[in-house]
């Protein structure tokens, strides 16, 4: 397989993270059924205001929301929608991670409907070592935003990221 | 020949969900089903949400890192135990989900493993702002096939207390 170190990038080790620094990522994402209804039916998220056209065309609530050139009336699921900003942002921020330790604060701010686009940005909010020598501990918080910079959703992750000092040559 | 009209009155309805006065605070639910995750899940979810970190999609990668297979994608696991949660939790309560707090992974998931899930219902409340909504909270845990669990998180839920009436009666 070569050197490990060539897989990854060698910008997002644990010593390449400052606090407060702010990261826009570069690529956006459209939710469309293949994000929403695939993921919420594989998962068995059984509400059907996800994957029910009719049902929602016909409902009142958050459905009034989505104005008439919407793809969908359905909303798209919060879970994927956080999942996908922390898609988003995870080139950046754990792609050298050995494992994800847990996510906080996750709020889900403002409904999606198929043809939304989201964005990611995230900002580092703590680093720490770790009780291994050859990684350290990183929290991000990470924003998603849609084509009108409305805030969709928020998530923070804590994540085990390798220390350069002992990856970079491996 | 068919009578659609014959169909529909003799037809009884069978609701999904609990309503707001339902739940009790400190009663557990064993959720249905349980998943097997399987290595197409985890790598089609991980490369649609864009989570490039090849711990998620790089076998012999996962195995330099001391892992037997390549990790699950945690946010899958997320996904699924929320999913598996769903009919139990807040299908039946007409408004939108709209947090989760203190998520922890506690071990890696892999490909062929088994997940249950298991929810506590910890909090409900009447709205103070708006009349005819309320708030219901809950403690999730998801475990392997050999009992560990691998994630436990906090959820809430807003209740629409019409809309989750019109569900009830269809």
């Amino acid at each position: 397989m070569g050197k490990l170190a060539d897989l990854t990038s060698s910008d997002t080790y644990f010593e390449d993270f400052d606090v407060g620094q702010t990261i826009r990522h570069a690529r956006g994402k459209t939710v469309t059924n293949l994000e929403n209804v695939n993921f919420t039916n594989m998962v068995m998220n059984t509400a059907q205001g996800h994957f029910n056209e009719d049902l929602m065309a016909k409902a009142g609530g958050f459905a009034k929301d989505a104005s008439q050139d919407r793809a969908s009336k359905v909303i798209s699921y919060g879970g994927v929608n956080f999942s996908l900003v922390l898609g988003l942002a995870s080139q950046d921020t754990i792609e050298n991670a050995l494992a994800e330790i847990g996510l906080d604060n996750i709020r889900l701010k403002h409904p999606v409907f198929h043809g939304d686009t989201i964005y990611a940005y995230s900002r580092v909010l703590e680093k720490r070592d770790s009780d291994r020598e050859d990684a350290g501990i990183v929290v991000f918080q990470h924003w998603g935003l849609n084509q009108d910079d409305k805030l969709v959703a928020e998530v923070q992750r804590t994540a085990l990221i390798k220390r350069k000092s002992h990856w970079a040559d491996k | 020949m068919t009578d659609v009209e014959e169909i529909k009155s003799s037809a009884v309805f069978r609701p999904k969900g609990q309503m707001y006065e339902e739940f009790e605070v400190g009663s557990v639910m064993n959720h249905h089903w349980g998943r097997t995750i399987t290595e197409a899940d985890t790598i089609q979810f991980s490369h649609l949400t864009l989570s490039y970190n090849p711990l998620y999609f790089n076998r012999e990668y996962a195995k330099s890192l001391g892992h037997p297979d390549i990790v699950v994608n945690p946010q899958l696991v997320f996904n699924v135990i929320l999913g598996l949660t769903v009919e139990d939790c807040s299908e039946g309560l007409g408004g939108p989900f709209l947090g989760v707090f203190e998520l922890n992974y506690h071990e890696p998931v892999y490909p062929g493993d088994t997940l249950t899930a298991r929810s506590t219902t910890t909090d409900k409340r009447l709205s103070e702002s708006s009349e005819g909504r309320g708030i219901v909270s809950w403690h999730s845990e998801g475990f392997n096939q050999h009992g560990n669990r691998v994630i436990d998180f906090k959820r809430s839920n807003l209740s629409f207390f019409k809309a989750a009436e019109r569900t009830r009666e269809g």
